[in-house]
């Protein structure tokens, strides 16, 4: 069953996935396109760069993560999932399956990434005092997928009136934002809960901290 | 296990206008079951409700012996179903979406399916999204049919069809049944589609059940009556039921009667009547007096 949810979940979204993975390669080499020039005078300007680079690989799993998991149920979505509720399977296994399948996606968009880290790593001469990290970074990369993943997964999966009420929580959450900005002008609701989720202990920590290929 | 389908007391509140309620079916195993009513009744409800689709708010739904929502995925296993509206996967292909149903099904018949596409001329390479219509249907009964199951139910399968698809539809069911003695749940708004193969047969409206009997029963004791009578005549002892009454000119009146036997007549036999003729109802007249009578006890 598997095998059968992974291969139509493959040929409703391999273009999609060819297109992430691609990205995802990409980005560690583009990111390094400017290279260590050999002056010491250059390298806090590189890291630097480096480190604006590093937004993009939190915010690729975000889109990656949002893609896949839309583009899994957007078929069982449309037919108001009458077919998978036929299905002779309990209902929590048929999820759990999707699931699995979605996980399969995701992988080639990492090891994609792992593989352009690699081969950015390597196409430098650093200076003594740097290192490269592609394995850590791939690693870091892996699970704020999997985090987002969850998450998305979880939301796109949901009953039209799970959304509809998730909607209205985050209305009254940027309302409650704007209210405490009128009250308090220093105080900035959404930045201090998405600090409070992206840092240690916060669920989705591996996003937050420095997404660096090349670091001290 | 007597019944293929069992509901007891089903209800379910869809909106504020429209309900099911107290909803008790018996479709007995091996029944071609024809499950008849004006559109917006409730059949398609009723039919969510069986397949766990829907969670009723009251009573209880056994599907082949096997209670729902409890036992629903081996239930599943054994019923074959027709939606009422397109529901597989649009970027398969035709192949695609036989490989993908079949992984379900440990009873797929592979051999019946490669035969049965032949037979409805469709090809595993065509993508759904550009199937007809007609395609599109037998494709979803072949689904249906190729996992070898021991209950059909069918939401309207032939609506929108036209005849020489729904020939080709007709006849793979039945030589499936034939083969196999499945019981079928069908439903349908048009009397005549169900007439020609149902031996058993449920009218629904307004969420209720109007009458549940086998179709020889329906077909043969629907009469009207014309009769002269002296002084007006009740039917309130009657050994039928009356659905509908008309004075006509002069003394003569014409009733409506269901649950007719010949030996009923005897019933006219008393002073001032005078039975002049009792003909029969063809099916579908039968079905719309039934509704009326309903509609006028409900009113």
């Amino acid at each position: 069953m598997l095998k059968a949810i992974m291969r139509i979940q493959w040929k409703g979204s391999w273009h999609l996935v060819v297109a992430l993975a691609v990205a995802a390669f990409a980005l560690p080499i583009v990111s390094v396109r400017t290279g260590w020039s050999g002056t010491p005078a250059n390298l806090p300007g590189f890291l630097t760069e480096l480190e604006l680079w590093g937004l993009f690989y939190p915010a690729l799993a975000a889109v990656a993560a949002i893609v896949v998991a839309v583009s899994i149920w957007i078929s069982d979505r449309r037919g108001h999932h009458i077919y998978a509720l036929l299905l002779p399977i309990p209902r929590w296994r048929y999820v759990l399956l999707r699931y699995l399948g979605g996980l399969m996606l995701l992988l080639p968009i990492v090891l994609a990434l792992w593989a352009g880290a690699i081969i950015a790593a390597a196409s430098l001469d650093l200076p003594p005092g740097l290192r490269t990290f592609p394995h850590a970074l791939a690693a870091k990369f892996a699970l704020s997928l999997l985090l987002l993943f969850g998450v998305a997964f979880a939301v796109a999966a949901s009953s039209s009136r799970a959304l509809g009420i998730s909607v209205r929580l985050l209305g009254l959450f940027i309302a409650a934002h704007i209210a405490v900005i009128m009250l308090r002008p220093g105080t900035n609701l959404i930045w201090t809960v998405v600090t409070a989720l992206v840092t240690s202990p916060g669920p989705f920590a591996p996003l937050g901290g420095r997404w660096m290929l090349i670091d001290v | 296990m007597s019944t293929a389908i069992e509901t007891t007391g089903l209800c379910y509140s869809a909106s504020k206008d429209f309900s099911i309620r107290g909803l008790s079916l018996k479709v007995p195993v091996g029944a071609l079951y024809g499950f008849l009513g004006p559109n917006g009744c409730g059949k398609t409800t009723t039919i969510r409700l069986l397949l766990g689709l829907l969670r009723p708010d009251a009573g209880t739904v056994r599907l082949l012996g096997h209670p729902v929502p409890s036992e629903l995925p081996e239930a599943l296993s054994k019923t074959g179903v027709v939606p009422d509206r397109p529901h597989l996967h649009r970027y398969l292909s035709v192949g695609e979406a036989i490989a993908f149903h079949r992984a379900f099904y440990s009873t797929w018949d592979g051999k019946w399916a490669a035969e049965q596409l032949n037979e409805f001329r469709l090809l595993p390479g065509q993508k759904i999204s550009r199937l007809s219509k007609g395609e599109s249907a037998k494709l979803t009964i072949l689904l249906a049919l190729c996992q070898t199951p021991d209950l059909l139910v069918l939401d309207e399968p032939m609506d929108g069809l036209d005849p020489v698809v729904r020939r080709d539809v007709l006849s793979a069911l039945l030589d499936y049944v034939s083969r196999r003695g499945a019981t079928v749940f069908v439903s349908s708004h048009l009397v005549h589609e169900l007439e020609r193969f149902c031996d058993w047969i449920g009218v629904m409206d307004r969420g209720r059940l109007v009458v549940e009997l086998p179709m020889t029963e329906f077909r043969n004791g629907n009469k009207r009556i014309r009769f002269t009578a002296v002084q007006p005549v009740e039917a309130t002892d009657a050994p039928f039921t009356l659905l509908n009454r008309n004075r006509d000119a002069g003394s003569a009146e014409t009733w409506v009667v269901r649950g007719w036997r010949p030996e009923m007549s005897a019933w006219f036999d008393r002073p001032g009547l005078a039975v002049r003729e009792v003909t029969d109802l063809d099916l579908e007249d039968g079905f719309v007096e039934l509704l009326r009578a309903f509609r006028a006890r409900e009113a």
